[in-house]
């Protein structure tokens, strides 16, 4: 239990040195929550990749929130037993982001849910792509 | 990816997958290439009708998300409501649920023998595991006094109380499945032919276990052990001392040997539960699941369950009303079914489809959960 606690402890203090956002440990929930802004979410997720061993992204979900989309990723890792779970906003006028594929292969899968749910594009997501570009009568290529 | 034509379609018989599955693909060479699976509208519930009702109504319907899982998704839908009220779950109910959960593990994994062997055409097999299975159903059934796909862990406890005389049924069924096992290695596992046919197909290496985040059985005959139930215990499982054994690929072979050998923990875990289960008559903290249903407090919870594939897990935030903000359920069905899939069907014979299929356990109603 206390080697829990030292580990979440060090990790959320990395997160916060590293990142600079605020990373909330909730001991009796046992999780690690973090809000970060969308521009550090890709260095964040490497960081807890290759860093603390955060290889599983166990789940990604996105859900409205008046004019934002609030975006989750829940990583695991083998090392440390407490999930982390990183949450960011994405203004609904702009709804595209930069895919996790080339972190989490598995996150190629979860996008291109999202994308269907929600319409946002994750740039370098081949299955996500704008519908003008996919349009073939506004010049895009189609799906055949 | 651009597609080719011909396409070829094949849907698997329903003995093999427990679902709707068509896979397109093209040959060249005699070989399969960009294979593409398909997955039929075969979802009851999913997590979006659980976060439009309130607790109390979401109860029966999260039983029924899955079949061969149904107990798992209770558990971590009843756990996660405890876990944000800091309910007290009574010792009785916590074993309880141990019991059902691992009796559910015991037939899912008769269902899977039972898609092995139709895949092979071992007819014998087959009709051992369909008739095992049916009676692990039946010791259920009895267990929760009512039709099997109603809902029996329940926030707070267990829905009821398992008479003396159930127990004792539990026993001998249990010593009778054990000498069960017995017969299936003698028939099945140790069969040269089953052993020759399985060895080498559909592997699935080291590497992509990583990559796609394969867990449970499929993983751990890759040599990735990991097992919520010992790294990350819930209810007793603390309690229970589990083996870790060592497999080398995670070929067909084995992941079914995995699973055959899990079984055996099972019956482990069960007989454990029947020799140490608390003499008390509280079953569920009642105070916890009525006033706990009405007003779950605020906050976000994530839950990770040992299912009968896997890592099942659920994430539910709450705003301190009596409907939940936000419930997802992911079941490890999912990371296998993607591109995995696609990429574990595009490597092997034309033959080997129905084996791969059977031996990773889809269960299509669990994809988009």
């Amino acid at each position: 239990m206390t080697g829990r606690y030292y580990e979440a402890g060090f990790l959320s203090h990395d997160i916060k040195m590293v990142i600079g956002a605020e990373a909330d440990y909730n001991q009796s929930l046992k999780k690690i929550s973090v809000n970060v802004r969308k521009e550090s979410l890709t260095f964040l997720l490497d960081f807890l990749f290759t860093k603390w061993g955060f290889n599983y992204l166990l789940l990604m979900q996105c859900r409205e929130e008046g004019d934002k989309y609030r975006i989750t990723y829940v990583l695991s890792s083998r090392k440390i037993s407490v999930p982390v779970i990183a949450e960011t906003f994405l203004l609904k006028s702009v709804p595209v982001f930069t895919t996790v594929g080339m972190i989490f292969r598995c996150a190629y899968g979860y996008e291109r849910e999202i994308y269907s749910k929600f319409g946002i594009v994750f740039e370098g997501n081949p299955d996500t792509v704008s519908y003008y570009v996919k349009n073939p009568l506004t010049g895009g290529e189609s799906d055949e | 990816m651009n597609r080719r034509y011909p396409r070829f379609y094949y849907t698997p018989s329903r003995e093999i997958v427990n679902g709707n599955v068509q896979i397109d693909y093209e040959i060249e060479n005699g070989r399969i290439t960009n294979p593409f699976v398909y997955f039929g509208y075969d979802r009851v519930i999913s997590s979006a009708d659980i976060g439009k009702r309130k607790y109390v109504e979401a109860i029966p319907l999260v039983s029924r998300m899955s079949f061969a899982d149904k107990h798992t998704c209770e558990e971590l839908f009843a756990s996660s409501v405890e876990e944000l009220n800091s309910t007290e779950v009574p010792l009785l109910a916590k074993h309880l649920r141990v019991l059902i959960l691992e009796l559910s593990r015991i037939s899912a994994f008769f269902l899977n023998v039972f898609n092995i062997s139709s895949a092979l055409k071992f007819s014998m097999a087959k009709s051992w595991s369909l008739s095992d299975m049916k009676r692990v159903q039946k010791l259920i059934v009895e267990i929760k006094g009512s039709e099997f796909y109603s809902p029996f862990i329940i926030p707070g406890g267990v829905r009821c109380n398992v008479l003396s005389k159930t127990m004792g049924l539990v026993e001998r069924e249990i010593g009778l499945l054990e000498s069960k096992l017995n017969d299936y290695d003698s028939l099945l596992f140790q069969n040269e032919l089953f052993r020759i046919r399985t060895s080498g197909v559909g592997e699935i290496t080291k590497r992509e276990i990583t990559e796609f985040g394969v867990t449970g059985p499929s993983a751990r005959a890759g040599n990735v052990s990991f097992d919520v139930r010992r790294r990350l215990p819930y209810e007793i499982y603390n309690e229970i001392k589990l083996d870790a054994a060592a497999y080398s690929f995670s070929n067909v072979y084995d992941r079914v040997l995995c699973r055959r050998n899990e079984i055996a923990d099972s019956i482990r875990i069960i007989r454990y539960i029947l020799s140490n289960i608390p003499h008390e008559t509280e079953f569920i903290n009642r105070e916890g699941y009525s006033s706990g249903l009405l007003k779950v407090r605020e906050g976000t919870v994530f839950r990770r369950i040992e299912g009968v594939n896997g890592e099942f897990v659920c994430l539910m935030s709450s705003d301190g009303s009596e409907r939940p903000v936000n419930v997802k359920f992911r079941s490890p069905v999912y990371h296998i079914a993607g591109e995995l899939l696609s990429k574990l069907i595009g490597r092997n014979s034309i033959d080997d489809i129905d084996l791969v299929l059977a031996s990773v356990f889809l269960i299509p109603m669990e994809v988009n959960l």
